[in-house]
This record gives C-alpha cells, structure tokens and sequence, in this order.
C-alpha cells in the first residue's frame, strides 16, 4: 500500500462518494457514445440474432419438433437394423458374411451362414483367409455344375460354421478355410445337398435326416424347413425334429401365415416364430 | 419540528417529481411500441448519463461502461414490446443494465483495468477539496483528487459484485431502499444489510485515509 495521503482534514466516506459522484466524461465521449448506439442499433436490426443468444425462445419452439423427430428417428433406425437383410448378390462369385441381422438369399442360392462361436482353440491346419460360402443354385436335379465360392471376407476369429442349405455335416469344410481362422465347427442341418466344393462335397451326410433335403430351396415351405432344422437334434431326440417338421408343413400351407412370420429361431428342443 | 417537516415535504416532493418522471416515460414508451422509434432517442438522452454511470462505478473502466451502457439500450430497444409497464421504465432500464454489467464482471473475474474520470468542479467537491488541500496550490489539489479517486475505487473493486451494486445505487446514485431492492431483485432488507455491510468494509479498508 502506497502512503497515506497527506491532507490538511481527513475526509469522511461520505465526501468520497460526493468525489465519486462527480466523475463525469466530457461532452465529446457522449458524441462517440451516441455514435456507438447507432451503429449498434443498426447492427442489430440488420444482423440476425443468433439462436444461441435466445435459448429458451429457440427450446420453447422446437423442443415437441425435436422430440418427435428424435423419436422417429430413433425407430426407424430400431426398425431398419432389426427388419432390414443383407442385401445378397446374384452373383456366383458372392461372398455372404453372416452377421448378427437375418439373411435373406434368393430362391436359386443355396448359403453358408456364418456365424461365431465360442470354440477355444485353432486347429493348426486352418491356415486360410475367413471364407464364407455360396453355392450356386446348380443341384443334382437340375444336373448343372456345381461350383463353389470362397471369398475373403472380414468376420471374427472365432466362428461356428452352419451349413444351412447344404444339409451335409462338413467336418472337413473347415480345411477349405485356411489362413487365420483359428477354428470352425461345421454344423449339420437338413435341407439340401448341395455340390458346394469338391471339399464339402465328401463330407458325408449327417445320420438320422428325417426328410430328403430338396435340391434347391425353391419353396417357402423348404427355407423354413431347413431353418426350423437348422439346429437339428440328435438321434435320441427324433420326435423332436418331427414335431418341428410338422409345425413347418402347417406353417407352409398358409400363404399368409407364412408372409406374416418375420423370424424363425431354433434352439436346442425350442422352435420360435416372431411374427 | 420544523427540521422534520421540511424533510417530509421533501421527500413528498421527491416522490411527486418520480411519478411525474414516470408517467412521462410510459408515454414515451408507448409511442415507441406504437412504432414511433424515434422518441427512444429521448429516453437513451434522458438516462445514458445515469447509466452510464452506475455501470462505470461498478466496473470502474470507462470504456466498458460505455459498451455496457450500450448494449443495455439495445436490448431495452428490441424488448420494448415487452415491457407492459408493470413496474416504471428507469426500473426496468436499470435492471437489465445491472444484470447485464454483473454478467460482464461475472465473465471477466480476472480483468481489472481501472480508469480514472474527471471530475467536475461541483460545489461539494470543491468544498472539500478546499478542505484537503492548499487552494492555491493546484497540482496539489489534482493529485489529491487523483489519490482520493485511486483509493476509493480501489476500495470499491474490494467489495463483492453485489455489495458493489447496492453502494454504486444507493450512495452514488441516489436511489432508495425500495427502487434498489426492486432492481435488484431482493428485499429491502437484504438491501440494508448488503448496504451496511460494504459500508463497514469500505470503513475498514479507507480507515487510513477518513476522518471520523
């Protein structure tokens, strides 16, 4: 602190504030001033006020809009992620990469559905870039040539092969996949047989099929039939697969019934239908 | 006796000429909201000094004061159509003035660029400048003014926004207790003890420089 003021009287507190009460800027500071205002009041009228300067204006008004588009939004994506397939090529030369979503093949494919699985280990054989297969709509009833697609694509380490529309149990389908697939467990399941590869072709048929699988899924009632029986029981449990056989017949013979069915889940002794 | 009555009559005058004052600018306001902008001119002449200078003693920086003082009549501008004089038009300047300047000082804590204005040679301070000083000695007499300016706001700028504001209205200013605690937003009460309070700081704090 600086020292104290030297001064014939001391003043009081209140003297400061008359002191303080006369500071007044001079006449020429009132013309800047007034200059100033204008320029802003025209600034104000020409230039917008952001929306971010009248928050509770801009909240009160668009709030109910926001909410329901934010709603809507937020359903139709629920809605695209659960409702829409994978989009599937024509092509024989497509690769389909099962994922989570369902997939919908055409009638003349026959396709190899992709998904994980928990297995521990890599067989040391497996030494083959992530495959995914699809067969051509070629079976033995048509007589045309089979033909097998092994395409690279991108899918997890681990991963449980389900052959869904071959019907064969393919053991050795996991030797057509080498590169870094640490391992595969190739499922069996009825439906069809299909000349996939040379590979897959010798695998043999899985025992205790209670339908010929139908060449080529042509029909509703066989994509059901061969999702129904996807996860097939054993042999002990044969009854099983022909209950669920039956269901699929019943299911098959409406056309409405059918269309209305958006999901088909199999599971151990469980067959779901999401309609 | 007679002392009180003249006091009374005073006051009675005091309150007549704020009435008349008020309706003066209800009229202005309501031309300006009939779109006779023109006459906002008026009010800005009639209060900008006012204005002006309660947001200087607040802030102590002239420039800011001026921006501030301003920026409070645009906005009293655009919001005129609001205003449906529920309370008078200087109250409800001096509002949105206040809030805007404990806004600014609120966002620039650290800032603290004083500015020191002339002073006038009004009655009460030549008095007592007569009294501080050798009145011949003029260089005496400004760095007098000057020291006094320094301290007080120095002391000023010690006190808390809010205890700041109720001084800057009530002793420089000259507002009431009510007209305060109407601005502000509090009660008259809170005004009191905000009041007495900064008084008591100021006291302790200028203790070396007053006299009793």
């Amino acid at each position: 602190m600086s020292e104290p003021l030297k001064t014939r009287v001391k003043p009081t507190l209140d003297e400061l504030f008359a002191v303080k009460r006369a500071e007044r800027p001079e006449q020429s500071f009132w013309d800047d001033f007034e200059r100033g205002l204008r320029q802003k009041q025209l600034a104000a009228i020409v230039l917008p006020r952001p929306w971010w300067h009248a928050p509770s204006l801009w909240a009160r008004k668009a709030a109910p809009y926001g909410g329901f588009a934010a709603a809507a939004a937020a359903l139709a994506l629920a809605f695209t992620t659960l409702r829409a397939p994978v989009a599937f090529e024509g092509s024989a030369n497509t690769a389909l990469s099962a994922s989570a979503r369902g997939v919908v093949a055409p009638l003349d494919k026959s396709v190899a559905v992709v998904r994980p699985v928990s297995a521990p280990a890599a067989p040391a054989e497996l030494a083959s870039p992530p495959l995914v297969a699809a067969g051509s709509p070629a079976g033995g009833a048509n007589g045309a040539a089979a033909e097998a697609v092994v395409v690279a694509a991108a899918i997890p380490a681990r991963l449980e092969i389900t052959l869904s529309a071959s019907g064969a149990s393919l053991a050795g389908t996991a030797t057509a996949f080498g590169g870094d697939i640490p391992h595969f467990v190739a499922e069996p399941v009825a439906a069809e047989v299909l000349p996939l590869a040379p590979v897959l072709a010798e695998a043999p048929l899985p025992e205790g099929l209670l339908i010929e699988p139908p060449a080529v899924l042509r029909t509703r009632h066989d994509r059901l039939l061969a999702k129904a029986l996807e996860d097939t029981p054993g042999e002990e449990d044969r009854s099983l697969a022909q209950v669920r056989e039956r269901v699929v017949h019943r299911l098959a013979d409406g056309e409405e019934l059918y269309a209305s069915i958006t999901r088909v889940g199999v599971s151990g002794d469980r067959l779901s239908l999401k309609f | 006796m007679l002392s009180s009555t003249s006091t009374l009559d005073a006051t009675v005058d005091a309150g007549a000429e704020r009435r008349r004052e008020a309706e003066a600018d209800r009229i202005l306001v309501e031309r300006v909201q009939a779109g006779e902008v023109e006459r906002f001119d008026q009010l800005v002449g009639k209060y900008r000094e006012r204005i002006w200078a309660v947001i200087y003693h607040m802030t102590s920086n002239r420039e800011d004061a001026a921006d501030l003082t301003q920026d409070a009549f645009i906005k009293a501008f655009q919001s005129i159509n609001r205003f449906q004089g529920q309370s008078s038009f200087f109250t409800w300047l001096y509002r949105i003035a206040v809030n805007g300047t404990l806004n600014h000082l609120q966002k620039n804590k650290i800032r603290r660029f004083f500015s020191l204005e002339k002073i006038r040679d009004e009655e009460p301070v030549a008095n007592l400048l007569d009294q501080l000083a050798d009145p011949g000695d003029a260089s005496d007499r400004r760095a007098c003014l000057s020291e006094l300016q320094q301290k007080l706001n120095e002391a000023m700028q010690k006190l808390s926004n809010k205890h700041r504001t109720v001084v800057t209205l009530y002793e420089i200013d000259g507002l009431s207790h009510e007209e305060i605690a109407e601005i502000t937003g509090t009660s008259v009460g809170t005004v009191r003890s905000r009041l007495h309070y900064a008084k008591q700081l100021m006291q302790s704090d200028l203790k070396e420089y007053l006299g009793t």
